[in-house]
């Protein structure tokens, strides 16, 4: 066998070397880290991009982008305990690039009606599926920046901080479009009769 | 911002009414019948990235002149020549020793996951040696114990398995081999791509199929082949080494006969004295087509195709891929009953695959109350730390809830949200836990 190091061959234990060492052992170039990183975090990533681009997004492609970069970037990282941090980052850029082209590909083709695009539909019951999709719907309507801060705080769960600083924004800036793009929802939510009907149907529940 | 608090058909809705909408799309958790850790999608990544690296260097190329250019095209034939040896590490409850020594498999198995995207389960108990690496592939040898094959299909690959006094040449291809020392048994079954099996009772080398699966028994002398083409229950009895010439692939005698234990010697199809019957009996299976069409959203066709084929003769002899294909074009196609039959024969054929540990989580999505919940357990009993372990985990905690059984639920929740603090399930999770 040749003299290629291995990781984590003392252990055994798939959650060993933790995340600040695997940082390390990817910095260093060390056999074995990016496939152990990709192990590692594919499922966070899939996830995270699943919440960011919704039901009609290209998981597998996003999450092979999302992935790429980060090799590329991981020696930038200042602080390696924030790695996980760090690659929501990535997942937030890069589905926002995709949010964008979504928009160009969808007005190239001239939706006049502005119908909802076909999309792979969710799992779940039927009816939470359509509501899904369409409030999805919804928020492809909204630029890609404000879809992007909306759902990394609303659905992603990630603080106001924490979503400022994903793009590149201050606190009250983040908040302020937050505000706004809330309030198109609103009206927008209110505007989907599939939305209005599961809505107005809740309440008299 | 909207802050009424009373909807209206026509005015904006209210907070309460988007924080709904955005808790639902929340917990919303795909299916994700693609596993995030597949070794071909590690594999898919890597040529993505060599790809990149060559269209980058094209770029570079095209703006330099003309002598860069052939300096370029030079280094470029130079780093390509350059081969590093594929890497590993151990995934799983195991003990490793320094020299690539993998035993005391825990009862959750231990993965051993490869730069090339080549994956090697090994079941609990298992022992194996990685003898060697190369940047082709690598030798293991099986000590003792089961072990499953991912192997990605590149060219000039090359991974052999040693178990016993057995050598198997892979090429790509999905496996299972199990080696019992003390009995000296071999159990080689073959899910997709194509084996050689060499060895003392296999002669110049047996040739498998997908579907078939081979059994040597070493102290019967006897080797025997079980192909998935014969009738039910028509398996040949075995061979005995004596008589057996064994090579390539044994071929089909007629649609009556079993075809099984055929260790005969090789014949080129031309040489034959007549040709051979074709296979009328069992449909045309192409797992990858049935993969694909079931993801273009093809469910429907493919279920028709399966059951113009036979249903049962599918179940009892298609490759893992094609069962798997098949149990979500009966989901997604409105056939439960039948997405129940394909998952439980995927169990039942293929212990201890991932598609056969999926099975256990779907299964569970299927059924209710206390079934569900004994599904889920099993789930996650195989797969502790599998794709879907925080839906059946919190899949689980609502079925026990809706059971009536709130202090289990509430232990669940706990566990749940310490394991999975950014899970689907984390509000329900954390409602159990703050409204006992």
């Amino acid at each position: 066998m040749s003299g290629a190091r291995v990781i984590p061959l003392e252990s055994g234990n798939f959650d060993e070397p933790d995340d600040l060492a695997l940082v390390e052992a990817l910095r260093r170039g060390a056999p074995g880290a990016e496939t152990l990183a990709w192990y590692r975090f594919g499922p966070m990533v899939a996830r995270t991009i699943y919440r960011l681009g919704g039901p009609g997004c290209d998981e597998e492609d996003l999450s092979q982008e999302v992935f790429l970069r980060f090799f590329r970037k991981v020696g930038r990282l200042r602080e390696p305990a924030a790695v996980r941090a760090f690659l929501t980052g990535i997942c937030v850029r890069v589905v926002r690039r995709e949010v964008r082209r979504r928009w160009l590909r969808r007005w190239l083709r001239l939706t006049n009606r502005g119908d909802i695009p076909d999309v792979a539909a969710p799992e779940g019951d039927p009816e939470s599926r359509q509501v899904v999709q369409h409030y999805y719907g919804v928020l492809d309507q909204l630029s890609a920046e404000a879809r992007s801060l909306f759902v990394a705080r609303h659905i992603e769960g990630l603080t106001l901080a924490d979503v400022a600083s994903l793009h590149g924004l201050s606190v009250s800036t983040a908040q302020r479009k937050l505000v706004r793009a809330r309030a198109r929802i609103a009206v927008l939510a209110k505007s989907d009769p599939v939305l209005r009907a599961y809505l107005q149907q809740r309440e008299s529940s | 911002m909207s802050t009424s608090s009373g909807s209206s058909p026509i005015g904006p809705a209210n907070d309460d009414e988007i924080d709904c909408l955005s808790h639902m799309a929340r917990r919303w958790t795909p299916d994700a019948d693609a596993d995030p850790r597949a070794p071909a999608r590690w594999s898919r990544l890597l040529d993505e990235r060599a790809r990149r690296a060559r269209r980058a260097r094209r770029r570079a190329v095209v703006l330099t002149s003309v002598v860069l250019v052939l300096a370029g095209l030079v280094g470029g034939g130079v780093w390509r020549g350059r081969k590093t040896d594929v890497t590993y590490f151990v995934a799983g409850a195991a003990s490793v020793v320094e020299g690539g020594y993998v035993h005391d498999v825990g009862a959750a198995g231990a993965r051993l996951q490869f730069s090339d995207g080549t994956a090697i389960d090994l079941a609990a108990g298992a022992r194996a040696w990685l003898v060697s690496r190369d940047a082709r592939g690598a030798r293991l040898r099986i000590e003792e114990g089961r072990a499953h094959f991912e192997v990605v299909h590149r060219a000039q690959a090359r991974w052999s398995v040693d178990a016993g006094p057995f050598a198997i040449e892979v090429t790509g291809t999905s496996f299972d081999v199990r080696w019992a020392g003390a009995a000296e048994e071999l159990d080689v079954a073959l899910a997709r791509g194509s084996v050689i099996v060499r060895g003392p009772l296999a002669g110049a080398g047996i040739v498998l199929r997908p579907g078939q699966r081979l059994v040597a028994l070493l102290r019967q002398q006897t080797v025997r082949v079980e192909d998935p083409e014969a009738p039910p229950g028509r398996i040949a009895p075995d061979v005995p080494a004596a008589r057996a010439t064994p090579v390539a692939t044994p071929p089909p005698s007629s649609s009556s006969e079993p075809r099984a234990a055929s260790v005969a010697p090789p014949r080129p199809r031309a040489s034959r004295d007549k040709p051979q019957a074709p296979l009328v009996t069992a449909p045309t299976i192409d797992p990858a087509s049935w993969s694909r069409r079931v993801a273009a959203g093809e469910f429907l066709d493919v279920l028709a195709e399966a059951e113009r084929g036979g249903i049962d003769g599918c179940l009892a002899s298609c490759p893992v891929e094609a069962l798997a294909a098949l149990a979500d074009a009966a989901r997604y196609g409105g056939r439960p009953a039948l997405a129940r039959r394909v998952l439980l024969a995927t169990r039942d054929r293929f212990p201890g695959s991932v598609p056969a540990r999926a099975a256990a989580f779907l299964l569970g999505r299927m059924a209710d109350g206390a079934a569900a919940v004994e599904w889920y357990d099993r789930y996650l009993a195989e797969s502790p730390e599998g794709v879907y372990a925080a839906e059946a985990l919190g899949r689980k905690m609502m079925a026990i809830e809706r059971l009536g059984d709130r202090s289990s639920a509430r232990r669940i929740a706990a566990e749940y949200r310490s394991r999975f603090p950014a899970g689907a399930y984390l509000p329900q999770a954390t409602a159990l836990l703050q409204h006992p």
